[in-house]
């Protein structure tokens, strides 16, 4: 609270009123003391401003756009943010600093994101600022940070005002125009929105000819055939019916990995996004189902209409902002990321009145102690018997030595040999029990003297704990719990920051070296709904699996088994495979040929090694379903949106194709 | 950045112009209670170093204007006897003494709020300044070094100051009568010990209201606690009181649960 100006006058004055009242210079003493006074009657007049105004500062902030404000953002444009601090306190504050706590995955677009002024009862002070969000996902305003000093320079005070507001930033506006085909296939297409299907119905184009059954439209008998024939002939007319599209999203730990809105799952909620608009564009029917390795997150019918449309890029843009889970991530990576934000966020959650941590807590508190197994304890005693061991003759001879300088209490007491020996046994256990609880400690205590960092990780820990088991509602216990448990409280903390859409780094092998990624299980989950949904549906659609299975060659055989079914049904299945950034995308044409020998560079190397993993990987996964006829299609080297438009163009104007 | 830290003051900001007359005038108050003091052409020393630190905004000139002064008293006080020194007769009110006292907090108070519309008033955030790089130039710096623009200065702010000054003196006399004598320490303790009954009475009304009023502010500062706050307070109390049980239940239960993973998975 007081600066080092404040310290350090302070410090003189103190010094000031010693020498005057030691020395007995009344006029220095008087002096001191109209100082000290002062400078005690500012200190209090600050707290009360710090701990009554302060919290009584009241934040409003407003999100707008050129219309008007704004419940939602779109990526890529520009909106108008307006935060007001409000001070409704008698107290006043004679001088506030504040400063917008930006978001992240906002790029601010110019404004004032900081201010400073004096506020009186009733006054406000404004930022108004523009932000642009370049990403589908979430953002969250926290609120604002605010810096309170007395005029001087002597205190101050460092707060968070909570304004919290959560807006879902959709992914961005696709040109539907822009994903239409440029080339014309066909002169005569259906309606769009519409394909013609090989059953009667109400279409325009003739099916097939048959005889009249009584209650047909007399306008459907075709009677120039019915006069060569001599009997009524019926013209059938094919249906003309909706043309449907199934969107199968993989939300699993494999395409969330990397910094949010920058990684797989980012890309493949774009593809998602623009395929939805462009068919809601073209009047056909967009559905939507998400999935990871767990089950079905979520399903929506094929349906259409802009209600329907905002639902899905909703949806979707909650997916986006997914972040992946490890618990064998390391504590120690993830605290000092998640204690830094809460201090920034959360400050008031983690002071001594609400969050207080034991000053013992990091020098007693090994954490957490390794779980035990059975040679560990082994070692353990065998270590314990050694220690005590090493203080037997230190304190045999010790004990020995006191019982018998004492000829008095001897003499006083006859003590038989027995008695003796029992008593120098328990003396000596007792003596090498305290010995090995005080080395243990020292061996605790003595090196964490050194390990600043281990007993600033400790005291984070609990903090954490304590907000964690508060924000989540894991009651008492679970303080108890994150404290004790490396991966519950992994997970914990992950969840904290990804809720505040910050990265944060995850293993990605385990000790054994095994890929913590893959998620096979996503695989059953996708085959089950796939056949779900051919279950559900009643004409021929198209169903684009946007999945990662780079990983999961072994794995398959599910998936083949529904996609057959799937085409069984007439329907179509089209595969997106997403691409990891920054790795080059696989070409059409097969495995490069390898690069000629250059000097050894370990970094290229390895990221030579693992393009050319990640190309063998796709051409087996196209190769496996190429013997199906399903399309294999990288997300990163093609216009994937162009292709499935095309393919649902196709899908379109079969019939007429077929007649041709 | 925004206008508030673009703006330096200057002389015609009328923060800056009040607290400048402010500083000048209490240093010819000061000059004049130096005068009084015999303490002649030194006297002009305080004010010299003052008038450089008003003009210069120099950081320390507070300080040194307070050493000088000291210097001067300890240097110019009339060392006379000290039992008349001590005498309560010794002890009146003089207005030379309370004129310096006004003085000296008066230039204090103008010169370091003149130095906070110059200088940073708020300190950098710790962990922002661990992270600028060393030869930084002043443009680097970070953003939260920030001064008071001098043109949102309340006008009021000067009268509350004007006002304050001789109360603080006025009650800097009061204390100073209550202060012990230096027999109180001196070796005719054991003949007037009950000089020393005053300053601890008022030791003692000190502490409690020093403790009364933390617990004010403490039971002030639950009043108005928010909910997750005082979710927060009666969790973290609640674990401290059971903390043994849960670290124990909690230690096995990691255990368990590890062992069973293991179990799953040798490897």
């Amino acid at each position: 609270m007081l600066t080092s100006r404040g310290w350090w006058f302070l410090i003189g004055v103190l010094c000031l009123l010693a020498l005057g009242i030691f020395d007995e210079r009344w006029p220095l003493t008087l002096l001191a003391l109209t100082l000290l006074l002062w400078f005690l009657a500012e200190w209090l007049l600050f707290v009360l401003r710090a701990r009554l105004a302060v919290p009584a500062l009241q934040v409003l902030r407003t999100v707008a756009d050129d219309r008007g404000p704004a419940t939602n953002l779109w990526a890529g444009r520009t909106f108008h943010v307006k935060v007001r601090v409000t001070l409704p306190h008698w107290l006043g504050l004679p001088f506030l600093k504040i400063a917008e706590f930006i978001p992240f995955g906002v790029v601010p677009m110019g404004g004032q994101t900081k201010n400073a002024g004096g506020l009186a009862m009733g006054e406000s002070l404004d930022l108004q600022y523009s932000l642009c969000c370049g990403l589908a996902g979430r953002v969250r305003f926290e609120g604002v940070r605010v810096e309170t000093a007395d005029l001087q320079g002597f205190f101050y005070h460092t707060g968070f005002l909570p304004g919290l507001l959560a807006l879902r930033v959709l992914p961005p506006l696709a040109d539907a125009r822009g994903h239409r085909p440029t080339v014309k296939r066909h002169n005569l297409l259906p309606s769009p929105g519409l394909h013609r299907h090989m059953r009667p119905g109400s279409g325009s184009d003739l099916l097939d000819l048959r005889d009249y059954l009584p209650g047909d439209p007399p306008k459907t008998i075709a009677w120039k055939i019915s006069a060569r024939r001599d009997r009524l002939i019926t013209k059938e007319f094919e249906s003309e019916v909706p043309l449907r599209c199934t969107l199968f999203v993989d939300t699993s730990q494999s395409v969330r990995l990397g910094p949010p809105g920058r990684n797989a799952l980012a890309r493949l909620v774009d593809i998602s996004a623009a395929m939805a608009q462009a068919t809601a564009a073209a009047r056909d029917l967009a559905g939507l189902c998400l999935f990871d390795d767990a089950g079905v997150l979520a399903t929506i019918r094929p349906a259409r209409g802009s209600r329907h449309l905002v639902q899905l890029l909703n949806i979707l843009a909650d997916a986006a902002g997914m972040a992946p889970v490890c618990g064998a991530a390391r504590v120690q990576t993830l605290l000092p990321l998640a204690c830094a934000l809460a201090e920034e966020v959360h400050p008031q959650l983690l002071g001594p009145e609400v969050n207080y941590v034991p000053p013992w807590l990091p020098w007693f508190w090994p954490i957490p102690e390794r779980p035990r197994e059975r040679a560990a304890f082994l070692r353990r005693a065998v270590g314990l018997l050694a220690t005590a061991s090493s203080f037997v003759p230190l304190a045999g001879i010790a004990g020995l030595a006191y019982l018998f300088s004492d000829p008095l209490a001897y003499i006083i007491v006859p003590v038989s040999e027995t008695m003796l020996f029992l008593l120098a046994v328990g003396l000596l256990v007792s003596t090498g029990m305290f010995y090995y609880a005080l080395l243990k400690f020292l061996r605790h205590a003595f090196f964490l003297v050194f390990a600043r960092r281990r007993r600033q990780l400790a005291r984070w820990r609990k903090q954490m704990a304590a907000l964690l088991a508060e924000r989540y509602g894991l009651g008492a216990g679970g303080i108890g719990m994150l404290l004790e448990d490396d991966e519950r409280c992994v997970i914990y903390l992950q969840q904290f920051l990804a809720e505040h859409n910050m990265p944060f780094p995850v293993p990605l092998y385990d000790r054994a070296g095994r890929y913590l990624f893959a998620s096979p299980q996503k695989v059953d989950v996708l085959a089950r709904a796939l056949l779900h949904a051919v279950g559900k549906g009643r004409d021929n659609e198209l169903f684009v699996l946007l999945v990662d299975l780079l990983e999961l060659a072994d794995h398959l055989e599910p998936l083949r088994r529904a996609v057959k079914i799937t085409l069984a049904r007439h329907h179509q299945v089209v595969i997106v495979c997403p691409w990891p950034p920054g790795v080059a995308p696989p070409r059409a044409h097969g495995l490069q040929e390898p690069a000629p020998a250059a000097p050894i560079d370990f970094q290229a190397v390895l990221q030579a090694a693992a393009t050319e993993r990640l190309h063998r990987a796709f051409y087996q996964l196209r190769r496996t379903f190429a013997r199906l006829g399903v399309l294999v299609v990288c997300a990163e080297g093609t216009d994937p949106v162009r292709l499935l438009l095309d393919r649902l163009d196709r899908m379109r104007s079969v019939g007429l194709g077929r007649k041709r | 950045m925004s206008e508030a830290e673009k703006t330096r003051p200057t002389v015609d900001d009328p923060a800056v112009r009040n607290y400048t007359i402010l500083c000048l005038g209490c240093l010819s108050l000061l000059l004049v209670a130096l005068l009084r003091k015999n303490a002649g052409p030194w006297g002009f020393i305080p004010v010299a170093v003052g008038l450089l630190g008003v003009w210069q905004h120099w950081r320390l000139a507070p300080f040194f204007t307070l050493i000088t002064v000291v210097i001067l008293l300890v240097s110019y006080e009339p060392v006379g006897d000290i039992a008349r020194r001590n005498s309560p007769a010794a002890r009146t009110f003089r207005l030379t003494d309370c004129i310096l006292c006004v003085a000296a907090l008066g230039y204090v108070i103008g010169q370091f709020r003149l130095q906070s519309m110059v200088h940073a008033i708020v300190p950098d955030d710790p962990r922002r300044r661990r992270e600028a790089p060393r030869d930084a130039s002043a443009d680097a710096l970070p953003q939260s070094t920030l001064n008071r623009n001098p043109r949102l200065a309340q006008p009021a702010e000067i009268a509350w100051v004007i006002m304050a000054l001789p109360i603080c003196a006025l009650f800097a006399q009061v204390l100073w009568r209550l202060l012990p004598d230096r027999t109180s320490w001196s070796g005719e303790f054991h003949q007037n010990w009950l000089v020393l009954v005053p300053g601890i009475v008022c030791a003692w009304f000190l502490v409690l209201a020093l403790f009364v009023a933390q617990g004010l502010l403490r039971y002030v500062g639950w009043q108005r606690q928010t909910p997750r706050e005082a979710r927060l307070t009666l969790l973290d109390t609640y674990w401290q009181e059971i903390r043994r049980e849960l670290r124990r239940i909690s230690h096995w239960l990691a255990w368990a649960q590890s062992r069973r993973q293991r179990r799953k998975d040798p490897s």
